[in-house]
């Protein structure tokens, strides 16, 4: 865990592109509101995996989100049976229910619909809100927190040496 | 001027690729998903045969066993090898077995939700087969009251109770009664004699009366001698009067005491008559009690035959559980979701288009064929059709066994079904297997026929067994296995009638039968004799017990009768005595006296 945290850190302290953070939480979010074992998310691992997405970033988000989603999913399933009753997207619906590639991917199940089009409603604004977020942390909060007593205490403690640690791995994840 | 080599926009794009592209994640996600792909090669089959025990689990509420379960990719299909579903009322068996069971399903109506099975093949099923071991029950059923054998035959009368167990029996009451009647009599016998004890003596009277007679023989004529005559009357009367008393204690007592005795001699004989009635009754052999015979030794295998005949329903009845289910699940779980079903053709959620089922049926061969299982009827407009067939059958001439079963959206269910079986030879079927009655039917030829409706889920309907060339064998202890083997010898045809009720996935039989009657007929005449006899020892019993108490009582009445006579005799000849005496005395007096005055006056 403090592994895992010192490596979050280290992201977002490093060089590494906002963007590739922000994408990690965008699809961690993803992947963690839809249910796990969904067509869809093969894509969004591929994604993660085969662009630079920093992947300590997209995990944590896919914890977060998952047990969220667990408290959601009443909402998701209201959200996908609206969108899969209504009589203006009928015949969308009719044409996919004949693609077996849908039929894959499960459309007519009212969470899998339902938490997929939140998730995807919410990516635009999460990419963005933590791109606003990462790029803040550098330029205002990152210094004035290294000069607090409390980084300076937590520098002796073994978390700080992880995180030194993390630092000196060369491409390391979140390369 | 040293110029810079420019790199080529082939390396550009490549160094652009790399800072977007993350190659090893690349291979990262195929690794991953290549083990995805291994471990669900791997290990689906084991994960699916544990889906599946667990829902027929479920299901059969008691122990589920597959042996094997393989899935074949092309074309899709699911084998599995030895199913077994125990029997949750009797864990020891399976309520269904296949040795071998292959669906072939439509993969991408998976996905959504949907069961479409185009080809479902079992073979080796069979019915109620013996477990190695007894299975696990999820949840016990009702245990169904069930009747001993030997109580439900008690209850026939088959067997004459023996004219020793009717006298020590708690329905006789005439020896209980003599024994009180005979206490009762003595006590009344010692009172009787103690009253008797006082009577006077017959002798008494013509004392009297020669002492009277000599007080009026004196003739008194003078006042004097009338007075002293007088005093001597008033003497004997007055001794008359005490033994006059006496006599009369001596009546009313004995009077109340022949009384109770007569009514008790009474009393005696109507219960011994009641007594000998009863035993006539309970040595009667009643027909009429006969009329579940043939239930109790056809009921179980009728019954087992039946429900063979409606096995087609065995494997739509569960549909319906399905439809009531769907009905139910208006509002699906909030936490599971639902697939919504777009199919422009409607078709659906669970249909087998063609299932054939290979049976053996006590060494027969079946094959049951079924279109269009499904609980959705009206998606596809057509009914569940089946046919029980059997191809190698050297048993019988002719065997036929359709029908159909639609269900509604609401769950409703109509149906038909008939069969007809002629020609059946039935050899060594055992009726009754216990070790105190066997009955076996050696040899039969059956022919039956029957048809049923079904009606919003209500079963009606009858079918008819007309047993020839029958021959039984009856084996065990005791008279009944005698009396019915004898019975049974004498009947060589008979005919069965099945009444079916009820719901029409748990249906209700009714039995009738000529059978009864046959039967009744041959017990009656074999146990007639037999009864007479019993009530012979019954009668010679009894009265061998009442002989020597009413040999006695009777005497013994006649002379407490002439007794009771002697004592009204005497009390009336010592109320003659007291009243006839003194008048005569002052009438010749008065006459004398008259004479002599007539005398003197000359008139």
């Amino acid at each position: 865990m403090l592994a895992t945290l010192a490596k979050l850190l280290k992201a977002l302290n490093s060089e590494t592109s906002p963007w590739a953070l922000a994408w990690g939480v965008g699809l961690g979010m993803v992947l963690g509101l839809t249910p796990l074992l969904s067509v869809h998310n093969l894509l969004v691992l591929f994604v993660v995996l085969a662009f630079r997405v920093n992947l300590s970033f997209f995990l944590i988000s896919f914890a977060f989100f998952s047990g969220l989603a667990y408290i959601l999913d009443p909402a998701f399933n209201y959200a996908g049976e609206s969108l899969l009753t209504s009589p203006e997207l009928l015949g969308m619906w009719q044409s996919l229910y004949e693609m077996p590639l849908a039929r894959i991917a499960q459309f007519n199940h009212t969470i899998t619909l339902g938490s997929l089009v939140v998730a995807l409603v919410l990516l635009v604004p999460v990419l963005f809100i933590t791109r606003f977020i990462v790029m803040n942390y550098r330029s205002h909060i990152q210094l004035r927190l290294s000069r607090l007593p409390i980084v300076n205490v937590i520098k002796g403690t073994k978390f700080w040496s992880l995180y030194q640690k993390a630092s000196r791995v060369k491409g390391g994840l979140s390369s | 001027m040293v110029s810079v080599p420019k790199s080529k926009p082939c390396e550009r794009g490549v160094k652009l690729m790399k800072r977007i592209i993350r190659l090893p994640g690349v291979l990262g996600f195929f690794v991953v998903a290549g083990l995805i792909t291994v471990f669900f090669v791997l290990f689906l089959d084991n994960m699916l045969k544990a889906g599946l025990t667990s829902m027929l689990t479920k299901v059969n509420q008691a122990e589920v066993n597959i042996e094997q379960v393989e899935l074949h990719w092309s074309p899709f299909a699911v084998d599995i090898k030895n199913l077994q579903m125990t029997n949750p009322e009797m864990p020891s068996h399976n309520r269904f077995e296949a040795l071998s069971l292959r669906a072939e399903v439509r993969f991408l109506e998976l996905f959504i939700g949907k069961v479409h099975i185009e080809d479902l093949t079992a073979a080796g099923v069979s019915f109620d087969s013996v477990r190695a071991n007894a299975g696990k029950v999820v949840e016990q059923p009702e245990p169904e009251e069930e009747v001993g054998l030997r109580e439900r035959l008690g209850e026939f009368n088959i067997e004459l109770p023996t004219s020793k167990s009717f006298l020590n029996g708690a329905n006789i009451t005439t020896p209980t009664l003599l024994k009180e009647v005979e206490e009762q009599f003595n006590e009344r016998r010692q009172r009787f004699v103690e009253a008797r004890e006082n009577l006077p003596a017959p002798e008494k009277f013509d004392e009297y009366k020669e002492r009277i007679n000599t007080v009026l023989d004196s003739r008194p004529r003078k006042p004097k001698e009338l007075l002293e005559a007088r005093e001597q009357l008033n003497e004997i009367k007055k001794d008359i009067r005490a033994d006059k008393e006496r006599v009369n204690t001596f009546l009313a007592a004995s009077e109340d005491i022949v009384k109770e005795t007569k009514k008790d001699l009474a009393e005696v004989k109507e219960t011994y008559q009641a007594d000998i009635n009863r035993a006539r009754e309970l040595f009667s052999f009643d027909t009429d009690s006969l009329t579940e015979l043939s239930g109790v030794m056809f009921g179980a295998q009728v019954e087992e035959w039946a429900n063979y005949a409606l096995m087609a329903f065995d494997f739509i009845a569960p549909l319906l559980e399905n439809a009531k289910n769907s009905e139910e699940d208006q509002g699906p779980n909030r936490w599971q979701g639902r697939y919504v079903d777009f199919d422009t053709q409607s078709s659906p959620t669970f249909w087998v288009k063609n299932a054939h089922l290979s049976m053996k049926l006590q060494e027969l061969e079946f094959s049951l064929a079924m279109q269009n299982l499904t609980w959705q009827h009206e998606r596809i407009n057509t009914p569940t059709e089946f046919q029980v067939t059997a191809d190698n059958a050297p048993g019988w001439e002719t065997f036929a066994l359709n029908g159909d079963l639609f269900i509604s959206n609401l769950g409703q269910v109509r149906g038909k079904q008939q069969w007809q079986l002629t020609g059946a030879r039935l050899q060594d079927l055992e009726l009754i297997g216990s070790s105190s009655l066997r009955t076996v039917l050696a040899q039969a030829q059956l022919n039956t026929e029957g048809s049923l409706v079904i009606n919003n889920g209500e079963l009606t309907g009858e079918g008819d067994l007309h047993f020839a060339d029958t021959d039984f064998t009856v084996t065990g202890e005791g008279k009944v296995p005698q009396y019915l083997g004898q019975a049974l010898q004498a009947i060589n045809k008979f005919e069965l009638n099945l009444g079916l009720t009820g719901q029409f996935n748990r249906p209700k039989f009714k039995l009738g039968s000529d059978l009864d009657h046959q039967l009744g007929a041959q017990f009656n005449t074999m146990l007639s004799a037999e009864a007479e006899s019993r009530l012979a020892e019954v009668r010679t019993s009894l009265s061998a017990q009442s002989e020597g108490f009413m040999g006695e009582i009777e005497p013994w009445l006649e002379k407490a009768e002439a007794f009771r006579a002697e004592g009204k005799s005497l009390d009336e000849g010592f109320s003659e005595l007291l009243n006839a005496e003194l008048d005569d005395l002052v009438e010749s007096e008065g006459g004398r006296l008259l004479d002599k005055l007539r005398k003197r006056t000359g008139n």
